[in-house]
């Protein structure tokens, strides 16, 4: 017997198939969303619609926009010869969000992941080789390119394949450091943490 | 250390249970059915977060629980502090403290929810813990007729205990198996590719750098338990087999004659390590991981070939000797029990030389499989433990004189009554 109206369990359906939302969580935002008024709800679903149909690639770094080139590729104050190679374009927002780096992205859309079948070819790294070489005839080389990769096993293999690629002389290859979070209590930092801290000790 | 105190709600069929227990050898007996395994299940997930059952949690909540969660609440007391280990396996989600949720009115009109992934929740002296944290805190060993194959069943039981022996020891142990477990699964995925010509062969060299760093502790630490336990496995292996090794001796004797003046010793259970790879790992740790490689490469066009791993610890093996003869082929079913009794009794004391702390020994079900002398025996060798827990369908079958020392419980339909 169908005790809730379609819509709603259709509402709840789709809600539920998005990160983080469980089935209760569904149902909560769904009701949230029934109550709220209609013009609310309206917006809500033109944002959806809006994100799906005006957010493009840039066609230099790959990150997601709605101008080509993104605004970071075609921002002149910003340093092109110093590349941050990243998994996803969250990545780029968390970095941007820092401050502190002035230089440019190339986003690859994923790591490097044998068991899910993800290879070279599924990922933007013959794009950015082709970046780094372009960049060279153009006569601005790429001075360093930071691959800032996930520090998971898929993260660093990426790292460890990309990082042989980049032929140009001169141009250094670095990776984030990784370590201990700031803020945070070396009794409380597990073992694997703490050895790599000490591998990327620094003198001071 | 020894369980003080058994605390169930809603585990299998116990509804609500609280049982204080004596150090020493406790004995659960009672008909089919009726909740003896139940209460060593419950140790041991206290223990290891995992049962010696099932693979599958959902089944340990009781039939019909309201709430659809089941808590194991156990107190230990241990050489060091005491130990109170809380572990909660719920089917829908977190319960509010203590009680199970309730389903209101307003959630009556909702559709039902899809299943919610299953919940484990592990609590340390109060503390939420992962259940990594837990290995190690109590330490069991399991005993049950299925531990046969140990003995006579494929390699990966044999690992499986290892594993278990070494994870419940060495944390580092367990934080390297879990990740040479994900390598081993990328590089595998990854030597297929390559064979079906989707990448090339070079993108393997990262996972090799891997999977050496991480092989090479995995093997060092398991030869070095096998070499710790092989003596005292000979130990009680020698004790358990006098018996049988008087008619054995004569029907085997002929061809055994060859071999010149076989002496005791040669028809002594010997636990040997058969590492699929063989090369040394004693030493410096840099070397060793750089000779692994280098093997790696060698096995390479093979490894491509086949689409797998050839080389590691997920490949290894321990044989069971007396003499020439391996037990686990030529061995009669009396001498493969005892070689499985005896690997498991020198588990025991491995933990506890490493621990400093003895186990609590699980004997589930095991005296029915044994023949009179060897329950002596057995009983004999576990006589001085801090605990032991044993079931049995028959306290008949247990050997008089220890009636004298047991304290016997009659487990009917989840209840446990102490017999006085």
């Amino acid at each position: 017997m169908q005790t809730t109206a379609a819509p709603v369990t259709a509402l709840i359906e789709e809600l539920a198939k998005l990160p983080g939302i469980g089935p209760k969580t569904a149902q909560r935002l769904t009701f949230f969303i029934l109550r709220s008024p209609a013009d609310q709800a309206r917006r809500l679903a033109e944002a959806i619609t809006r994100v799906k149909e005006s957010i493009i690639q840039c066609s230099v770094c790959f990150n997601i926009t709605e101008a080509d080139p993104c605004p970071i590729c075609a921002n002149a104050e910003r340093d092109h010869t110093l590349i941050c190679v990243v998994e996803e374009p969250l990545d780029v927002l968390a970095l941007e969000k820092t401050g502190v780096f002035k230089g440019v992205y190339h986003v690859l859309h994923g790591a490097l992941s044998p068991v899910e079948g993800i290879g070279p070819r599924d990922l933007r790294i013959d794009e950015l080789v082709a970046r780094v070489r372009a960049s060279a005839e153009a006569g601005e080389p790429v001075r360093e390119i930071i691959l800032a990769t996930n520090p998971n096993y898929e993260g660093d293999y990426t790292a460890a394949y990309i990082a042989p690629l980049i032929t140009l002389p001169n141009a250094k290859v670095t990776r984030l450091a990784r370590g201990l979070p700031l803020g945070g209590d070396l009794e409380y930092a597990d073992e694997g943490t703490l050895s790599r801290a000490l591998e990327g000790r620094r003198e001071m | 250390m020894h369980v003080e105190r058994l605390r169930l709600t809603d585990f299998r069929n116990y509804h609500e249970l609280d049982l204080p227990l004596p150090s020493g050898l406790v004995v659960f007996t009672g008909r089919n059915a009726q909740g003896k395994s139940n209460l060593l299940e419950a140790v041991m997930l206290a223990a290891t977060s995992r049962s010696f059952r099932t693979l599958n949690d959902r089944e340990a909540v009781r039939w019909g629980a309201p709430g659809h969660f089941a808590r194991i609440d156990t107190t230990v007391a241990r050489r060091g502090d005491p130990l109170h280990v809380e572990v909660v396996l719920s089917d829908t989600g977190l319960p509010q403290e203590g009680t199970p949720a309730r389903p209101s009115a307003s959630d009556a009109a909702l559709p039902p929810a899809p299943a919610a992934p299953f919940r484990k929740r592990i609590r340390i002296n109060g503390v939420p813990r992962r259940a990594m944290d837990l290995l190690g805190q109590i330490t069991v060993v399991v005993f049950a007729p299925t531990d046969l194959d140990l003995v006579i069943g494929s390699p990966a039981e044999r690992r499986r205990f290892l594993d278990m022996t070494l994870c419940q020891v060495h944390p580092a142990y367990c934080r390297a198996l879990s990740q040479y477990q994900k390598i081993v699964t990328q590089r595998a995925a990854l030597l297929r590719r390559i064979r079906d010509g989707e990448e090339s062969p070079h993108a393997l060299s990262y996972w090799d750098d891997q999977l050496a760093r991480l092989a090479v502790p995995l093997i060092r630490d398991r030869a070095a338990f096998l070499r710790a336990a092989g003596d005292a496995a000979a130990e009680v292996y020698a004790a358990l087999a006098a018996n049988e090794d008087v008619d054995e001796e004569t029907a085997t004797g002929e061809e055994e004659g060859e071999s010149g003046e076989s002496g005791e010793s040669d028809n002594g259970l010997r636990l040997v390590y058969r590492p699929s790879y063989d090369g040394d790992v004693a030493g410096d740790e840099v070397k060793a991981v750089a000779a692994f490689r280098a093997r790696l490469s060698e096995v390479r066009r093979r490894e491509v070939a086949q689409g797998a791993n050839v080389l590691g610890p997920h490949r290894d093996d321990i044989a069971f000797l007396a003499g020439e003869m391996d037990l686990s082929t030529y061995g009669s079913r009396g001498q493969q029990r005892s070689v499985a009794l005896a690997l498991k009794l020198a588990e025991l004391g491995y933990i506890e030389r490493e621990t400093g702390d003895q186990p609590i020994l699980l004997l589930d079900d095991v005296l029915s499989e044994l023949d009179a002398q060897r329950r002596i025996d057995l009983l004999a060798a576990v006589r001085t433990l801090d605990q032991v827990l044993l079931t049995t369908t028959d306290a008949a079958t247990l050997p008089p004189e220890t009636l004298n020392y047991a304290h016997v419980y009659r487990v009917r339909g989840g209840r446990v009554m102490p017999v006085t």
